[in-house]
């Protein structure tokens, strides 16, 4: 077996009951790395295109990267694929950092398979090697952070113990909510929660000590030695860089400056009061520590407290700049705390903030349009700007109590059924991330072509275009756009395959990855070829969606951001010129009408 | 003549406020004259944050003026006008 694998994967049979150890196949770990890759592939080769979101047979993987585990900068994610989205209907997928998936690893495997649905609520334990079911009826209706308190310490190691869970919005099948680990840490988009909890599975428990040997170890540790000077030195990711310092939450004056700050469900993209709700003012005002992933020299992550006033909270973590974008501007509402307090509530119950925030913002506008009748709401008082609704709504959404069993739908499904789809800032069902796309046109294309739908991390253009990382291009135009598209897309699935960080990507380059996945694994690697693996990955996760039924019709935005030009702002009159570059975007990829053609396929090894 | 300007994240950090209301004299308002006019107000510290690249070369700040970046205008010799919003933003990102 190549270096850096257990070389083993764990098939649970929730039906059954029957656990089984089954060995990762060395040929697919080659051509897939791990992670999302690996994931893709075992969902591929039981694809079905009838498939439906909580059928038995809709499997939900957790696969770590070669790079998982080790000491490899950032080396402490994992990836959670499944078979249908509930949310989207394409092939489910996130990823999530934390320590779960280094401890899976130190626990003996390098992948979990779940099929099948249980009868009764049920956790995994793998401690060091050892797999079990046992029952979680105590534990069914707990919130995250309860749960992971209750299964923590279990084996007698909570530092070598990490708890993957679900929170009650995920058992009441919510489609928008996610898989948390470490309490704050989440896979959460296209609702993997909802698939877990259908499942009947309420958390996956991983202890372990036992490190796995890469192939070559001192070729290994010199290539990370270069890449750790390079994050460090780095103005973005060092020790004193704007990540560590600020957070992702120093964008939103960044995007606000550029008018590509999403507000009142994107019909602006600049808010006034944006500064009250900005990095510099989460430092200023709340911050009390940070913390990093395992394995990570960045430690983006912010420790947070509110500790008085109508939104305290104590001892939280975050938020994220989209948290702050999609409660925040996108709802109309300027008070970080209860920004912080929105945020700490998603995370217990266990729901995608971007998707709750999205749906709320799309209930407050569907009620100022008078779509929505005011008796329908029981009392909320959805409006733009107002905070307790705001607060309110997310509980409702979790427990489906009174309106809030409306925005469970979805913004998708909520617009659609009050009569005003248009209103819905969706791709594919996906609600869109905190950059306004009329005025930074990589990103709008990104958000139509990613397979998962409206999606930033799926092909992060920001870099280029607004961060000027690795080189500087000019947002309002188009001209190279589906190129850096496409290279930025691929980079992102090869990265999630591997197991790191996206975030080294603004320090790092595909040789510095291909060179320290090379030493890891004994696999002969290189840029290219990287990139060629990133690229069977996103053209395999296309594949699956096409035979979905998915294809040109859903690689497009919201009418909104085509049609209805930014209001006023840094970027009054802009558009999003999508329909421009959609054609050149599928050229350069070798796919018709959003399908890879066969000899695109045959070419990638997938035909 | 007037201009905003906004600090971003460790720059403000230098300058101690958000942001200024800027009095520029006419014939003195391009971006470059602007910078060295804040440089002289906000001391070493500032320039040492502000002016030159990393090593590797990304620039210490990025300057928008309303929201577009100057390399995409006249660079450091674009005329700043009345009224006119200049952002100086340090290397940062997210996600």
């Amino acid at each position: 077996m190549l270096g850096a694998y257990t070389g083993k994967m764990l098939e649970v049979d929730l039906g059954s009951g029957k656990l089984s150890d089954v060995p990762l196949d060395e040929e697919m770990a080659k051509t897939y790395l791990g992670g999302k890759g690996l994931g893709l592939k075992l969902v591929y080769d039981e694809f079905r295109p009838d498939m439906q979101p909580f059928d038995p047979d809709n499997l939900l993987i957790f696969a770590t990267g070669p790079a998982t585990g080790l000491k490899i900068p950032t080396g402490g994610r994992y990836n959670i694929v499944c078979s249908k989205s509930p949310q989207t209907g394409t092939v489910g997928s996130g990823n999530s950092g934390g320590k779960w998936g280094p401890y899976l690893k130190f626990a003996g495997y390098d992948a979990v398979l779940f099929r099948g649905i249980s009868k009764t609520p049920v956790y995994l334990n793998i401690a060091d090697g050892k797999a079990e079911l046992r029952d979680a009826s105590d534990l069914w209706g707990l919130t995250v952070f309860a749960v992971t308190d209750e299964l923590s310490e279990i084996n007698g190691n909570p530092k070598k113990t990490s708890v993957a869970c679900i929170g009650p919005a995920a058992e009441n099948l919510i489609p928008f909510t996610g898989i948390m680990n470490d309490k704050y840490r989440t896979a959460g988009r296209t609702g993997l929660g909802a698939v877990m909890g259908s499942k009947k599975l309420k958390a996956v428990v991983v202890t372990g000590s036992k490190r796995v040997e890469p192939a070559n170890p001192d070729l290994l540790k010199e290539r990370v030695r270069v890449s750790m000077q390079k994050i460090r030195e780095n103005p973005v990711t060092g020790p004193k860089g704007g990540l560590h310092t600020y957070g992702t939450a120093v964008l939103v004056n960044i995007l606000n400056e550029h008018g590509a700050y999403p507000t009142r469900n994107f019909r602006e993209a600049y808010f006034p009061e944006a500064d009250e709700q900005s990095g510099e003012t989460l430092v200023e005002k709340y911050l009390t520590g940070r913390s990093g992933c395992w394995g990570c020299p960045i430690i983006c992550g912010r420790k947070s407290d509110v500790p008085e006033g109508p939104y305290s909270v104590r001892d939280s973590e975050g938020p994220e700049y989209e948290t702050i974008f999609v409660f925040g501007s996108n709802c109309g509402i300027t008070e970080l705390d209860a920004l912080i307090k929105a945020n700490h509530l998603c995370d217990e119950f266990g729901l995608d903030t971007i998707s709750m925030g999205g749906t709320i913002a799309c209930a407050m506008e569907l009620v100022e349009s008078g779509k929505i009748p005011e008796e329908k709401l029981q009392g909320l008082n959805l409006r733009f700007g107002d905070v307790g609704a705001m607060l309110d709504a997310i509980w409702r959404t979790a427990y489906k109590a009174g309106f809030g069993a409306d925005l469970a739908l979805g913004s998708k499904k909520l617009a659609e059924k009050y009569g005003a789809p248009e209103l819905s800032m969706t791709v594919k069902g996906l609600e869109l991330p905190a950059y306004d796309p009329r005025p930074i046109q990589g990103i709008g294309l990104n958000y139509a072509t990613a397979n998962r739908g409206g999606d930033h991390v799926y092909g992060y253009t920001i870099s280029p275009e607004i961060l000027g990382l690795p080189e500087k291009l000019d947002p309002a135009s188009i001209e190279d756009k589906p190129r850096w598209t496409i290279l930025l897309q691929d980079l992102a699935s090869a990265v999630n395959s591997a197991g790191v960080c996206l975030f080294t990507t603004f320090a790092l380059g595909l040789p510095e990855y291909a060179g320290m996945l090379e030493a890891a694994t004994g696999q002969a690697l290189d840029a290219d070829k990287l990139l060629k693996l990133g690229e069977r990955v996103t053209n395999l996760e296309r594949l699956m969606n096409n035979m979905y039924g998915f294809d040109r019709k859903q690689d497009t935005l919201p009418k909104r951001l085509l049609k209805e030009p930014v209001p006023f702002g840094p970027a009054k009159g802009q558009l999003s010129r999508v329909p421009e570059m959609i054609d050149e975007y599928y050229r350069l990829r070798g796919w018709v009408d959003g399908k890879p053609t066969e000899e695109k396929l045959k070419e990638l090894g997938l035909a | 003549m007037k201009v905003i300007v906004k600090f971003l994240a460790t720059i403000r950090q230098i300058t101690g406020e958000p942001l200024i209301e800027f009095e520029l004299r006419p014939g003195n308002n391009t971006v470059w004259e602007t910078m060295r006019n804040l440089e002289f107000r906000y001391g070493p510290e500032f320039k040492e944050a502000t002016a030159g690249s990393y090593p590797g070369g990304i620039p210490k700040i990025r300057i928008l003026v309303n929201g577009r970046d100057i390399d995409f205008l006249d660079g450091t010799g674009t005329e700043l006008k009345e009224g006119d919003v200049l952002v100086l933003v340090p290397p940062v990102a997210g996600g």
